[in-house]
C-alpha cells in the first residue's frame, strides 16, 4: 500500500505565495535495501551521511526502497499562472511539490533515472440516460519528445485513438486524465480535440471539441465552455495559454501519486450511434513519472564503491533541494584482498600468488561481465516477450475470433470453399497464438525450471488431445524438484513433444496417448556424468509404421519431424529413440542431461515450490 | 432497443485489450441468450463497478495492466456468492489458472476463445458444469497434501473452530476422483470405472472447488491477520 501524502496546501493565493520563496523542504527518504531478498533497514534523509550499507561481491540483485513526502510550502514556482506573471496580481494556484521521485546510482547510471508511468484519454459511450456504456483507452507513456518541463512551452505531437461506439451507445465524450493505472506524478497537456465519426452509408461527421468562452485574459481554474474538471482532486486541472499562438490549452499537473486529475467534456457529448467507428485526434506533451514510494534495482554489482542518490523533482521534472543518498560498499571477495595478498608474500609465496591473482581477476573479471550480459539480454528478452504477447498475441487473438465469427456467418450461405477457407484462417490464427504463447513461455526466466516446465507440459498436451478427442494417460511424479532448465532447452523438450505428440494423433489414430516423465541418474555422455536425466516418453497405441521408412532422406513425406526431433534432442546432448512396427503403435523416448549447477544457466531465479 | 429478456445471462467483460473487449461484447449481444451489462478495461474499475452490476457470469482476463486477475477474483467472489468468474487466460499457465480457480473463479479458457466456445463456456457454468483439468487436479491434490502436514506440523493453525473437517477436507472418493483425473483419465472414462454417471463425476469436482475456496478464503483471512490464530 502507498503510505497516503499529507493533504494538499490550503487553496489560499497567498500561502502560496510565499510558500515559492521559502526553500524546499520536501522529505525524500531511502528506507531499506534488500540484498538477495536479506532485508537491511537503512532510513536516511536529506544529506545525513550514515555508515555504507556492505553487500558481498556475490550478490545478485540489491533492491533499494525509498519514498517521498511532500513538506508543507516545498515548492519550485513552477507554475506561475498566466494572469499573475505580471507579478501585479497574486498567484491564482497553489504551488507545486516536489513529489515526483528519481533515482541514480553514482558509478552505473550516467543520469537520473525515473520510472516513467502513464496518463490516458478516454473515449466514453454513453447510453441515452447518460450512463456509461463502454469505452476505449490511449496511454501516454513516460514523457513525450521534446519536453520542455512546463506543459505549455513544450512541443505537442499529434496522437489518435480509434473505438467503436458499443449497442446502446448515443452520445461519446472524452475523458483526459493522469490515471493511467499506475499512480502517476506528472504534467501533461492536450490541445485540438478532433472526434470523427464514421459509419457506413454515412458522410463522416468532424466535431472539433474547442476551448470557448474563457474570455481575453485566461485564469488558470477557468473552465471551457462543455468541459468539466474531474478526477479525485478537480484543481490539479487548469488551463494554460500557449506564449507561441496565445491559444489555451488544457492542462492536469499532478503532484500527488495518490490522487489524480481530469478534464472531460461532459457539455459537448457527440451523438453516436451503435457501430459507430468514433476516432479522437489531440496533439500532447507529457512528462508522467512516478512519485510516493518506489523502488530500485540493481544486478551483480562489480566491487568498488557505490552512492545511491533519490531525488524530488516537480510534476514537470525540475529538480528540488531535496535529496538522499546513502554509500554502497561491494566487498571484493577474499583474493582480490590486498592484505591477504601481502601475507602470502611474507610467506615467500609472492610468485606463485601473482601469477594467480591474475588468473583469478580475470576470470572473475569475465564472470562479471558474462552475468552483466546475461542479464541484460534477460531484461530484453523479457521485453520481447511482453511486446509480442501484448501486440501480436491480441491481433491474433483478434483474427481467430472474428475469421471464425465470418464462418458462422457465413454458413449455409457461402460455398463449401468459402466456409472452408474461413476455417482455414481461423486455425493457422490459433496455431499462431499457440506458437507466440509458447515462445513467450519459454524466454520468460521466471520459468527456468524443471518443476514450471512439467506441468505447462502436460497443460499443453491434454488441451491439444482433448481438442482431438484423443485418450491420454500420464505418468508424472507428483513431486518434481526445482531444477535449473534453460529456456532454449524447454523450448526445444517442448517442441519435440509437441511434434511426437502431433504426429501420434495426425498419423496413428491412436485411443490412447501415453506421456510419461522421470528423472534418473547416470550419464548419456561421458562430459555429464553423475548429473541427473529427464526421460520422457510418448507411447501411442495407433497404427504404427515400419521404421526403415523414417530414415533422413527417406520418401516419407509424413514422417519427415522425425530427423528435425532426433537433431534438437541430440543437439541438447540427449538421445532419441523411437520404436515401431505397423499395427503395433509407436513409442518415443528422449533422454536428456539436466545442468544442476544454477549458476550456468542463464537468467534463473531461486523458485519457490508454491 | 429490445426489452431485456427475463432469463437473459448477465455477462460483465474484464478485459484492457479494447478490440477484444469489443469482441466480447459483441459476441455476447450476438445472442439474445446474453447481455453484456459492463465491460471494464483495468482491475480497479472491475472490482469498482461489477458489485454494483451483481452479473451472472463474469469474464475475466488474468493479465490486467493495474493488477492481475487472479487478485480481483479474490475481491469479488467473497462479495457476489451468486456471480459464476470464467478465466480467460492467454499463457497456457496453469499455475495462474490454478491461483484464480483456488480464489473463487469457476472456470477459465484458453485465448483465443472463439466465439461459439465463449457462450457454450457460459451455458456450461450456468448450468453447474465446472471442468477440472488433469494439470490443475494436480495442484488441488498437492494442496491439500501440503496443508494436512502443514496442519501436522503445527505451522498451520488457523482452522476455524466451527468448521468441522468434512468442510475442509476430501472424502476418499474425492481424493479417488482427483487421482484418476491427475492419470488422464476424462470424466466420462472416470464415471465408466467408479459405476457412477458423469454427471456425479461433476459434482464431485465442484466439491472439491467449494473445499478449495473455503480453505483458500480462510487461508487469505489468516495471512491478513499475522501474528493471530
Amino acid at each position: 500500500m502507498r503510505a497516503a501524502p499529507k493533504p494538499f496546501a490550503v487553496l489560499v493565493a497567498a500561502c502560496a505565495w510565499c510558500a515559492m520563496a521559502a526553500t524546499a523542504v520536501a522529505d525524500v527518504r531511502i528506507t531499506r535495501a534488500v540484498v538477495d531478498g536479506r532485508d537491511i533497514p537503512i532510513d536516511v534523509s536529506a544529506a545525513t551521511d550514515v555508515a555504507p550499507i556492505r553487500v558481498p561481491s556475490n550478490a545478485g540483485r540489491v533492491v533499494f526502497v525509498f519514498e517521498g513526502e511532500a513538506g508543507e510550502g516545498d515548492a519550485g514556482g513552477a507554475n506561475v499562472p498566466a494572469g499573475a506573471a505580471d507579478g501585479t496580481s497574486p498567484p491564482l494556484l497553489p504551488a507545486l511539490r516536489g513529489t515526483r521521485l528519481r533515482y541514480r546510482l553514482d558509478g552505473v547510471d550516467a543520469d537520473w533515472r525515473d520510472e516513467p508511468a502513464h496518463g490516458r484519454l478516454s473515449l466514453i459511450f454513453l447510453d441515452a440516460a447518460g450512463s456509461t456504456v463502454g469505452s476505449s483507452d490511449a496511454k501516454m507513456h513516460g514523457t513525450s519528445e521534446g519536453w520542455r518541463g512546463l506543459p505549455e512551452t513544450s512541443p505537442l505531437k499529434s496522437l489518435s485513438l480509434t473505438g467503436v461506439a458499443p449497442p446502446l451507445a448515443s452520445s461519446v465524450i472524452v475523458n483526459f486524465l493522469s490515471n493511467g493505472g499506475d499512480a502517476p506524478v506528472g504534467a501533461m497537456a492536450i490541445d485540438d480535440v478532433v472526434l470523427s465519426i464514421a459509419a457506413e452509408g454515412r458522410e463522416p461527421r468532424r466535431h472539433a471539441l474547442s476551448l470557448d468562452g474563457l474570455g481575453d485574459k485566461v485564469h488558470p481554474l477557468a473552465t471551457p465552455t462543455g468541459w468539466g474538471r474531474s478526477g479525485s482532486r478537480g484543481e490539479m486541472s487548469r488551463v494554460a495559454v500557449r506564449p507561441e499562438s496565445g491559444k489555451p490549452i488544457l492542462v492536469i499537473e499532478d503532484d500527488d501519486a495518490s490522487e489524480y486529475g481530469s478534464w472531460v467534456s461532459r457539455g459537448i457529448a457527440v451523438p453516436v450511434e451503435p457501430g459507430d467507428v468514433v476516432t479522437a485526434s489531440w496533439r500532447a506533451a507529457y512528462s508522467l513519472g512516478l512519485g510516493g514510494r518506489s523502488a530500485a534495482s540493481y544486478d551483480r554489482l562489480e566491487p568498488g564503491t557505490y552512492w545511491f542518490r533519490v531525488a524530488a523533482f516537480l510534476p514537470g521534472g525540475q529538480p528540488t533541494a531535496a535529496e538522499a543518498g546513502v554509500r554502497v560498499v561491494v566487498v571484493p571477495p577474499w583474493y582480490w584482498r590486498r592484505d591477504v595478498w601481502a601475507g602470502c608474500a611474507a610467506v615467500g609465496l609472492v610468485a606463485g600468488a601473482l601469477v594467480a591473482r591474475a588468473v583469478s581477476l580475470r576470470r572473475m573479471r569475465s564472470r562479471l561481465d558474462e552475468m552483466e550480459r546475461v542479464h541484460a539480454l534477460d531484461r530484453e528478452r523479457a521485453r520481447i516477450a511482453r511486446d509480442l504477447h501484448d501486440d501480436i498475441g491480441a491481433g491474433l487473438t483478434e483474427i481467430a475470433m472474428q475469421t471464425d465469427w465470418v464462418r458462422r456467418d457465413v454458413q449455409g450461405l457461402a460455398s463449401a470453399a468459402t466456409v472452408a477457407r474461413a476455417e482455414k484462417a481461423c486455425a493457422s490464427a490459433i496455431d499462431l497464438v499457440r506458437s507466440v504463447d509458447a515462445i513467450v513461455w519459454a524466454v520468460n526466466p521466471a520459468n527456468d525450471t524443471l518443476d514450471r516446465f512439467v506441468p505447462y507440459l502436460t497443460h499443453s498436451a491434454e488441451q491439444f488431445l482433448d481438442a482431438a478427442g484423443v485418450s491420454m494417460r500420464f505418468d508424472v511424479p507428483a513431486q518434481v524438484p526445482t531444477l535449473p532448465l534453460a529456456g532454449a532447452v524447454r523450448h526445444d523438450l517442448f517442441l519435440v513433444v509437441r511434434e511426437a505428440i502431433n504426429n501420434a494423433v495426425k498419423h496413428a489414430r491412436p485411443q490412447v496417448v501415453r506421456l510419461g516423465l522421470r528423472l534418473e541418474n547416470g550419464a548419456v555422455h561421458g562430459r555429464h556424468a553423475n548429473s541427473p536425466q529427464l526421460v520422457i516418453t510418448i507411447e501411442d497405441d495407433g497404427q504404427g509404421f515400419p521404421l526403415s521408412a523414417s530414415v533422413p532422406g527417406a520418401p516419407n513425406a509424413g514422417r519427415s519431424g522425425l530427423a528435425n526431433m532426433r537433431r534438437r534432442v541430440e543437439d541438447l546432448g540427449g538421445r532419441f529413440v523411437i520404436d515401431s512396427r505397423p499395427g503395433a503403435g509407436t513409442r518415443i523416448e528422449v533422454v536428456v542431461p539436466l545442468e544442476t549447477d544454477p549458476a550456468k544457466v542463464p537468467g534463473l531465479r531461486k523458485a519457490g515450490t508454491s | 432497443m429490445t426489452a431485456i429478456q427475463v432469463g437473459t445471462i448477465q455477462v460483465a467483460v474484464v478485459e484492457d485489450d479494447a478490440r477484444l473487449r469489443q469482441t466480447f461484447i459483441d459476441v455476447l449481444e450476438s445472442s439474445p441468450e446474453f447481455r453484456c451489462v459492463g465491460a471494464f478495461a483495468t482491475g480497479a474499475e472491475a472490482v469498482d463497478g461489477i458489485p454494483k452490476l451483481a452479473p451472472d457470469v463474469v469474464i475475466m482476463d488474468v493479465n490486467l495492466p493495474d493488477t492481475t486477475g487472479v487478485e480481483c477474483v479474490k475481491i469479488l467472489a467473497p462479495q457476489l456468492p451468486a456471480t459464476q468468474i470464467l478465466m480467460v487466460t492467454v499463457y497456457q499457465d496453469p499455475d495462474t489458472t490454478f491461483q484464480a480457480l483456488a480464489a473463487g473463479a469457476h472456470g477459465y479458457l484458453v485465448k483465443p476463445v472463439l466465439p461459439e466456445r465463449l457462450l457454450e463456456a457460459i451455458r456450461e457454468i450456468r448450468a453447474g458444469g465446472v471442468p477440472m483439468s488433469r494439470t490443475i487436479a494436480r495442484k488441488v491434490i498437492e494442496t491439500f497434501r501440503s496443508r494436512e502436514a502443514a496442519e501436522e506440523a503445527g505451522t498451520f493453525t488457523a482452522r476455524s473452530p466451527t468448521a468441522s473437517p468434512d468442510e475442509e477436507s476430501l472424502t476418499s472418493r474425492e481424493q479417488q476422483v482427483l487421482e484418476l483425473l491427475v492419470e488422464g483419465f476424462s470424466y466420462k472414462e472416470i464415471a465408466q470405472r467408479l459405476g457412477i454417471s458423469p454427471s456425479t463425476v461433476g459434482t464431485y469436482v465442484q466439491r472439491i472447488y467449494e473445499k478449495l475456496h473455503v480453505s483458500s478464503r480462510r487461508e487469505i483471512m489468516a495471512r491478513r491477520r499475522p501474528g493471530r490464530g
